[in-house]
């Protein structure tokens, strides 16, 4: 992360100007002060002074500039200033000042700077001493990739939900890694869908379980596409409903390998990138059987995604910080191959019981994740948000 | 018979069969309501020989549900 107090003691900044008719009458006009020594060289003379003296705040101006734009910068807050003029500066002078920080205190995020300014001659014609707090930032749009070019990989997008992910965020205008656990006919499918409509495709299969092809798949999304900049992890394997009592720790252990293994790989692997462009996305599937009572026989697939959704949460607070956000979508029951199991009855039910009357579709879930992948979303973070036609 | 489920479903909430669907329920039949959707589990009975449980009945909220429901209790409407 870029330290926000950079500044050291000895550390020094130097600004000049020439100081002409225009940088007199100019002050002389905005100030009011227009005292014939500064404006009018008879009456300067007449005051003993070959030429006319400069204004003494136009050398102030110079510690302005300094300080609003070198040392500390944009977020200075000038609390203090002692000063004292040595000798006169003359209409035709160079004006050099130099800021010197003399002490930097990281607690309390303030300076004390030197201030000095020397005239053509290296005479110093002022010195003095200023206190300058350094204000955070407490909301910051950070420039950003401009959406166009943004890159998203969508793991298991061969078919259902993710495919419709891909598609949408490609005819948005990002550059789309698909993937699926092996080159099957429906990614090379998805793919063909893409550039046909113009996008930028490629379709990389690999195991979300195994954290060494994670990590080169994410390796080879940066290398064709130059950055990743979004992650949706949809990739599942087959779900099937079984009592609990039935259920082996290694039906659990293999849908936790792909939805938290997976998603651990991925930010292992995406979130440096992110950190330095200051931009990320990762959106994760989840599920309605989240958000209330719990279908029957699904213990494994629950158990699961509940460990995916606490790892949401966590990662959210940990990447925040860096312009990264981490949420969850949890559909209700959507027809797609991975429900294939699903008796009709229980589908027909839940669309009855859904306030809208129907089971989500695929596309309902491409258009929310779609959202989160956007600027508009920059504040959403941690969250998972319920797709299920009503209240929940 | 698939029919039969209409006829039922007509006689019970007192509208033409023929103005049934799959897709009907409560929310588009008047008549639909907490008392005659227990009218209606009794007559499903009757009419298919069946019997139903408490979650059968929880679960009868259109038309193809109901037709679901039945098969699932081997009513045979084909």
């Amino acid at each position: 992360m870029t330290d926000d107090f950079p500044f050291t003691e000895g550390q020094t900044a130097r600004a000049s100007l020439v100081i002409d008719e225009r940088v007199i009458s100019a002050f002389a006009e905005f100030s009011g002060d227009r005292n014939p020594l500064h404006v009018d060289r008879e009456a300067a003379e007449s005051y003993g002074y070959a030429r006319q003296v400069a204004h003494g705040v136009i050398t102030l101006a110079l510690v302005s500039r300094l300080i609003g734009m070198e040392i500390p910068g944009p977020g200075a807050l000038w609390r203090g200033q002692e000063i004292e003029w040595l000798a006169p500066v003359f209409l035709g002078d160079r004006l050099e000042v130099r800021l010197t920080v003399r002490r930097a205190s990281r607690a309390g995020r303030t300076l004390v700077l030197l201030t000095e300014a020397f005239n053509q001659d290296g005479r110093m014609v002022m010195k003095g001493e200023a206190r300058v707090s350094v204000v955070e930032k407490i909301s910051d749009r950070r420039e950003v990739t401009p959406r166009e070019n943004r890159v998203a990989l969508v793991t298991g997008s061969s078919r259902g939900i993710g495919a419709a992910v891909a598609l949408r965020l490609a005819r948005s205008g990002m550059a789309v890694v698909i993937n699926g656990r092996t080159m099957t006919d429906d990614l090379e499918r998805v793919s063909q869908e893409i550039s046909v409509a113009g996008g930028r495709v490629i379709a990389e299969p690999c195991d979300i379980a195994d954290p060494r092809a994670v990590a080169a798949l994410v390796d080879r999304a940066t290398r064709v596409f130059g950055a990743l900049d979004i992650v949706v992890h949809g990739a599942s394997t087959p779900i099937s409903t079984v009592p609990v009592q039935e259920v082996a720790f290694e039906d659990v252990k293999t849908l936790f390998d792909v939805y938290v293994g997976g998603a651990l790989a991925l930010l292992a692997a995406a979130v440096p990138g992110m950190r330095e462009r200051k931009f990320g996305r990762f959106v994760v599937l989840g599920t309605s059987s989240l958000l209330g009572t719990p279908p029957a026989g699904n213990a494994a697939y629950v158990a699961a995604k509940s460990a995916l959704w606490g790892l949401v949460r966590a990662s959210a607070v940990d990447l925040g910080p860096h312009g990264i956000t981490v949420n969850m979508v949890s559909p209700g029951l959507t027809v797609t191959q991975l429900v294939e199991h699903v008796p009709a009855r229980v589908k027909e039910l839940e669309a009855r019981r859904s306030p809208m009357r129907r089971l989500a579709t695929p596309a309902d879930t491409a258009s929310v994740v779609a959202f989160l992948t956007s600027d508009e979303a920059s504040y959403v973070n941690g969250q998972n948000l319920p797709l299920v036609g009503g209240p929940v | 018979m698939q029919d039969r489920v209409l006829e039922v479903c007509a006689q019970v909430f007192g509208v033409p069969a023929s103005s049934l669907t799959d897709d009907s329920s409560p929310d588009d039949i008047a008549g639909w309501d907490s008392l005659s959707h227990v009218q209606l589990i009794v007559a499903l009975e009757e009419a298919f020989a069946v019997t139903l449980t408490p979650d059968d009945a929880m679960d009868m909220l259109s038309v193809r549900l109901i037709k679901l429901v039945l098969t699932e209790r081997g009513a045979g409407l084909d």
